[in-house]
């Protein structure tokens, strides 16, 4: 089996944030057009199995339609289909989304493509958390993504399954934070956790500048929008599996912060340190007055737990923890020694074209409905 | 985020909208038996409760002056009492007294109310175009209102939305587009008549922003319906804002409801938006279980006394039956 598991969603782009900051609205059909170009590198990889996550918005349905649409639709040696979500799961719910990536592992597929924001990509680990992901942007503020052509992402995703290559040579690893607070099941946040002035969760996203109090960032990089931004403002880990500890307001250094998309927002950062794997930091830092009343942890841009009555989170540095596969130089490795797979692929494309020609046969113009799609 | 009087404020709004909704349904079930007569009764004719839904009410009104205008659906009880309509009018005017708000002649679908600027109609679909309406004379006349069009996820498939927000789009007009999606259009489950998933999506089509609330949160439906409300003022145009809220009831009283299962049912009762928002505000001390109880028995007086002025106020004249008909 050459099996790579699909989660896309469709809600990755419909908050607030459309209304309070620049961020952009991707519709349903570059969504699903996304999806097909990633499927067009999967099979052209050599994938044999393809479960997605079902979602209400039956994008990877959509994609396939695509697909068909230009004679591209996988043939019967390829298995694509949705997977069972366990329980009551909601298809579409963060739940869903870490019961589908859960159901991936049990499976025992060999990695996961994403297509959604960066709490589509939290859900996804927190449902397996030693996933290999070729995370694709998709969301609002995409600091956990990769930013690769969908189709190549496909193919060096069917490459890695078909183990092509040597399993972890291109398998970077990134830091991950986990978070505990008593009484709580303990989570994990793979780009950021913020702490939010105010005890409700309410439309989740984080917009307003002067509620924000601290974050802890395990990504920091001056070139995306959202906190992981604005700690590369401030402080470039380059790379180091460590976090950066943020403490916002009062009279400290005065930055420009790409809170969102097109939302540079004057914040000032009363100071930072480095955390390292070993260290725990303490939310929030009751200190501050500002955090003296109730709180929220917002996790991957996410309002999630409000904390209140004192009560606090630990939060600490996982080095190594997230794998991410190394698109580009997997390619560039196998680029010049094609897989079996894809010298099937092309003899059969090949065979196709000249029966074609020769009118021998029809192009595959069959419709979805015929195949036994349920019309909805 | 709401402060604390905020909060309080919208629950009594949606402690009085609930027990409002609640009386409602027992005068309105009285006479009707055993046959279901829906002539019957003191509240004779159809009736389309919005429990479950205070939240949307709640959270958007909150924003709202009584010169903003609002239109509503044939479920409008919630937003009209959000909206400030005087409760005793409205009850009279279901009751079809001739102290109602349309002295009795418009019941419960045809709510008219000038002095908030509120209307509402049992064809759906039909307050889009009116809120579009509304806002083009805010516009022209130079004034900072909007207008605030609800209607379901069922009246999103009809021309006149589209229409609508194209419109509305074109022109820039300060109106807010607000999507109830109770996932039912009477019995109809929106994945059997929708072709998307999600409403908040369609406002691409039209350049606008379309903004998707997934919790019957009246938090969350603030925090967004206020972004929205503060753009519109400003001149920034219009957007869309779909929240997936719950109909607790059936779509008319008298609806057996065989189309849902007895779980869907039983979850609905267990996620009741209401209950949840008033234990955490207990939970968070914005409110102490008394104040909450004090709520309750406020409302209670006040509900009471709305049905009671209903019952006992007269019908309209028969020799008056060709008045307020015409305009």
């Amino acid at each position: 089996m050459v099996g790579v598991g699909l989660i896309v969603h469709g809600g990755a782009s419909r908050d607030v944030r459309r209304l309070t900051s620049l961020a952009r609205t991707i519709n349903l059909h570059e969504r699903a057009n996304t999806v097909a170009r990633v499927l067009a590198g999967l099979l052209a990889g050599g994938a044999t199995v393809i479960r997605y996550m079902p979602e209400p918005d039956h994008i990877v349905e959509r994609a396939l339609e695509q697909l068909a649409a230009v004679g591209r639709r996988p043939d019967a040696t390829v298995e694509v289909g949705p997977v069972r979500l366990a329980g009551r799961a909601e298809a579409g719910e963060a739940a869903g989304t870490t019961a589908a990536a859960a159901m991936m592992a049990a499976e025992r597929l060999d990695c996961i493509v994403t297509i959604g924001g960066d709490g589509t990509n939290r859900a996804v680990l927190t449902g397996w958390r030693d996933a290999v992901l070729v995370p694709l942007p998709g969301g609002t503020n995409n600091a956990f993504a990769i930013a690769v052509d969908p189709t190549a992402a496909g193919l060096a995703a069917a490459r890695y399954a078909a183990h092509a290559v040597a399993g972890e040579r291109f398998v970077r690893r990134r830091p991950l934070l986990e978070i505990t607070v008593p009484g709580v099941p303990p989570t994990i946040a793979a780009v950021d956790v913020a702490v939010v002035r105010g005890g409700w969760v309410g439309a989740h996203a984080i917009w307003d500048p002067d509620r924000l109090l601290e974050a802890i960032v395990a990504r920091s990089d001056p070139t995306v929008a959202g906190l992981a931004g604005v700690g590369g403002v401030v402080h470039s880990l380059d790379g180091l599996p460590a976090a950066l500890h943020l403490r916002f307001g009062g009279a400290g250094r005065a930055i420009m912060a790409p809170l969102g998309p097109g939302q540079l927002v004057p914040m000032a950062i009363r100071a930072w340190t480095v955390v390292h794997p070993g260290d725990v930091v303490i939310l929030p830092d009751r200190s501050d007055a500002r955090s003296r009343g109730p709180v929220t942890l917002a996790f991957d841009g996410e309002r999630e737990l409000v904390l209140d009555g004192g009560r606090t989170a630990t939060v600490a540095v996982v080095p190594d923890a997230v794998r991410i596969l190394d698109v580009a130089a997997l390619l560039r490795h196998t680029a010049a020694v094609p897989s079996r797979g894809a010298r099937a692929g092309a003899e059969r494309a090949r065979s196709i074209r000249s029966a074609r020609r020769s009118g021998r046969r029809r192009s595959s113009g069959r419709s979805l409905l015929r195949a036994g799609c349920d019309p909805r | 985020m709401p402060d604390n009087d905020v909060l309080r404020e919208m629950h009594h709004q949606m402690v009085r909208i609930r027990l409002f909704e609640e009386s409602i349904q027992q005068a309105y079930l009285e006479g009707k038996t055993p046959a279901f007569d829906i002539a019957a009764g003191p509240v004779p004719g159809e009736m389309h409760l919005a429990a479950g839904q205070e939240p949307v009410a709640a959270g958007v009104c909150a924003h709202l002056r009584a010169s903003d205008a609002v239109t509503a659906t044939h479920r409008p009880h919630h937003i009209a009492l959000a909206h400030g309509m005087d409760m005793k009018r409205l009850a009279a005017e279901i009751f079809g007294k001739e102290t109602g708000l349309g002295h009795g002649r418009g019941g419960h679908m045809h709510l008219f109310d000038a002095a908030t600027n509120f209307g509402c109609s049992g064809i759906v679909g039909e307050g889009i175009p009116t809120a579009v309406g509304h806002a083009l004379a805010y516009k022209k006349q130079g004034r900072d209102n909007v207008a605030v069009s609800f209607f379901g996820e069922g009246a999103a498939n009809q021309g006149a939305f589209h229409e609508a927000l194209n419109l509305a789009a074109l022109w820039k007009l300060p109106v807010l587009f607000v999507c109830e999606d109770n996932a039912w259009a009477i019995s109809v489950p929106k994945e059997k008549a929708t072709a998307i998933a999600n409403n908040a999506d369609r406002a691409a089509a039209y350049g606008i922003p379309g903004v998707l609330v997934p919790d019957n949160d009246p938090v969350a439906v603030y925090e967004v319906a206020g972004e929205a409300v503060a753009r519109a003022r400003r001149g920034g145009g219009p957007s869309l804002i779909e929240v997936k809220t719950d109909r607790l009831l059936g779509h008319f009283e008298g609806d057996p409801q065989m189309y849902r299962s007895p779980e869907e049912l039983a979850r609905l009762k267990d996620r009741d938006a209401l209950r949840a928002f008033e234990r955490r505000l207990i939970e968070t001390a914005v409110l102490t279980a008394a104040d909450a109880q004090a709520t309750w028995d406020r409302a209670r007086a006040e509900v009471d006394e709305a049905i009671q002025f209903a019952r006992t106020s007269p019908y309209p004249e028969p020799a008056a039956a060709l008045l307020h008909v015409f305009a």
